[in-house]
């Protein structure tokens, strides 16, 4: 059984036709069922999240480019898209070596929109499951994606590319988990309710902060956040009164003044007893005077420096991109070996010879989602020479 | 070469090799390995107590009666206590701060002469068996036992007060790197260094309270410095029952602190 994979993803499609492309949990049996009875498809996958749209299947050795227009044209019509939006789909296709690096690097969070993002192995392990237990899977994929979590976990525990906060929410909960330890103990305050406010917030929730305030001058808009998110509104005359209780604040009221001055933690000092006070200021202008970040037990971070540690994040996940790939090229060949070990040894037919065999991806910023592959639109045919846009389309082998 | 002096040597050659490992583990980036930090703690530990057995051999006593052993045993104390407290409130990192701490003071021990007990060598030859001519007074063993595990509680809380202030200092200035990540939360090194303050002062007043009861009370300068160091630190833990100590203040107390027991070992070594 040789292993092919179509899809789509962040790079190669805008999110307004991504949306329109994906599948809602619920669908997928229904879907992984439709796909298992198209001529030749011997075993399906589905991948669907917010980032990416992927078909991974099995079929017999060269049937693989024939299969692959099959399973496009089911896609194209399973969302129902009119010709011209047809063209606009740009799918990529990858075949045996191309396809497992491709799930092995997307397993890793290397094809992520954030590098190294854990999120999507926990993503692909559940389309595996859906998929088995759709009774989708065969020994092809089983062996595949069994063999990709492998890769996943080996990536994540022997680089650091998972390591560091990457957007100012995250940073946020790393420094307070830096001050405060677990979080679940930690009672955070929203000045100001606007959309930075809720996605810090909504960080520092999901690492367990229970206790949340929320206050703003349109208490309205305060008591919506805060039944959204399970807290408390406070008036905006009032949160002065709560600040010796708080652990964390976060700022970003549209004030043209500093809100939270030195006397309010001055204030608070007794009842805070020496707990840390974390101060996320996110507003542009400031709401809080820098000077509080002299006082004992204060630390005070702005937009500016949160921005600073997360780009630094970023840097490092980056800088470990070379190590990982060449971890992923050695799992790669090592599996291949294996399956033609396997194959050799059970008397099966070889699988397609690896790059070169279908057409592949290559992404909307001009790097290529798996080295060495091309894009094609989907009305496109597979086969060798440039299709109709000029992308270059490889030969099968 | 004796015995005891290779017991020794290994011994701090194993806590410095631990700080150089934790440094180049840091680098990379995972310097909160527990094992990496444990396994050649213990190793090192083992040669500790190795030296303090050869040494009560031949003694026929506690081993504290030279300023060099009373260093060792005062660095046995903390490492003890470490393996105590380090898994208590998660501070695995506490053996790698502590390692170099330990790996100075032992050195110290090592190659400074002159502290070893006047008119005799810094190793002496081992006897095949011990001298148990004299008798053993049970009540100063007592006493001197607590009194320097009490020291190393302090000494160990050095260490922590030390993890506060620089965690601080790079959470304050925005100095986010990895060391931040490796080092415990604010709050905990806070609680962890009070605690063992805490500690420390229970088994230097149970000490004092020992020598209360002995025929011989120790000397007044010797007793003189126990309770100066028992007033220091009791008057840290008032302060910070009645919160006038905040925790950065109690870190650099117990940092700075630490300086007293240290600089009087001599006035408190010997019977």
């Amino acid at each position: 059984m040789e292993v092919f994979a179509l899809g789509l993803n962040h790079k190669t499609t805008p999110l307004a036709l991504r949306e329109r492309l994906s599948f809602a949990e619920h669908d997928l049996p229904g879907a992984l069922a439709e796909l298992r009875e198209l001529p030749g498809v011997g075993e399906g996958l589905v991948l669907s999240t917010c980032n990416r749209v992927e078909i991974y299947a099995g079929a017999k050795p060269g049937e693989g480019p024939e299969l692959v227009s099959e399973v496009v044209d089911w896609l194209i019509d399973h969302f129902e898209f009119g010709p011209h939006e047809r063209d606009a789909i740009k799918l990529y296709r990858l075949q045996s070596e191309q396809a497992v690096r491709h799930l092995f690097r997307v397993v890793s969070g290397l094809d992520s929109m954030v590098l190294g993002e854990t999120e999507i192995f926990g993503q692909v392990k559940r389309a595996y499951q859906l998929a088995q237990e759709s009774g989708a899977t065969g020994t092809a994929l089983n062996r595949l994606f069994q063999r990709a979590f492998r890769v996943g976990k080996a990536i994540r525990s022997e680089s650091r590319i998972q390591h560091g906060a990457t957007s100012v929410g995250a940073v946020a909960v790393e420094l307070a988990a830096r001050m405060f330890g677990d979080l679940a103990r930690c009672r955070v305050m929203v000045l100001g309710a606007g959309e930075q406010s809720r996605i810090t917030a909504q960080s520092l929730v999901s690492r367990g902060a229970r206790q949340l305030f929320v206050s703003n001058r349109s208490f309205d808009k305060a008591e919506k956040l805060a039944a959204d998110m399970g807290g408390r509104a406070v008036r905006f005359d009032a949160w002065e009164q709560e600040i010796g209780n708080i652990d964390i604040v976060i700022s970003s009221t549209s004030a043209p003044h500093y809100v939270l001055h030195p006397w309010h933690v001055e204030r608070a000092a007794k009842q805070r007893r020496g707990r840390p006070l974390f101060l996320i200021d996110i507003a542009v202008p400031r709401d809080v005077d820098p000077a509080v970040n002299r006082m004992e037990g204060v630390y005070l971070y702005d937009l500016e420096s949160l921005e600073a540690v997360a780009a630094q994040g970023r840097r490092e996940r980056a800088a470990q991109m070379g190590h990982c790939e060449a971890m992923i090229e050695r799992m790669v060949h090592e599996y291949l070996t294996e399956e033609a070990e396997r194959a050799r040894r059970l008397g099966l037919p070889r699988q397609t010879d690896k790059a070169g065999s279908m057409t592949g991806p290559a992404s909307t910023d001009g790097k290529a989602t798996a080295p060495g592959a091309v894009l094609l639109p989907a009305a496109g045919t597979v086969g060798g020479g440039t299709d109709g846009r000029g992308n270059e389309v490889l030969n099968p082998s | 070469m004796p015995t005891d002096f290779v017991y020794l040597l290994g011994s701090t050659l194993v806590f410095a090799g631990v700080f150089i490992a934790g440094l180049r583990r840091l680098r990379r980036g995972d310097a909160e390995s527990r094992t990496g930090n444990m396994i050649p703690m213990a190793v090192a530990f083992g040669l500790q107590t190795a030296f303090l057995y050869v040494r009560g051999q031949y003694h026929g006593r506690c081993p504290i009666t030279s300023v060099l052993e009373v260093v060792l045993f005062l660095c046995w104390a903390m490492v003890l206590l470490y393996f105590l407290a380090g898994p208590a409130f998660h501070l695995s990192l506490l053996g790698w701060f502590t390692s170099p701490l330990v790996a100075v003071l032992q050195g110290l021990a090592l190659f400074l002469p002159g502290l070893a007990l006047p008119g005799m060598p810094a190793f002496p030859a081992v006897p095949e068996k011990p001298d148990m001519g004299g008798t053993v007074d049970a009540l100063l063993e007592t006493h001197a036992g607590l009194s320097l595990i009490a020291y190393g509680a302090f000494g160990l809380a050095a260490v922590a007060g030390a993890m506060f202030l620089l965690q601080d200092h790079l959470l304050k200035h925005h100095r986010i790197r990895r060391l931040v990540f490796a080092l415990p939360s604010i709050e905990l090194l806070g609680r962890a260094t009070g605690r063992i303050v805490l500690v420390g002062w229970l088994l230097l007043t149970a000490g004092l309270v020992v020598a209360l009861f002995m025929e011989r009370t120790p000397g007044g300068a010797k007793l003189g410095v126990s309770i100066a160091v028992w007033v220091m630190y009791g008057g840290m833990l008032l302060l910070l029952a009645v919160s006038r100590l905040r925790p950065r203040q109690l870190a650099r107390a117990a940092v700075f602190g630490f300086l007293l027991p240290v600089v009087t070992l001599w006035l408190v070594t010997g019977r």
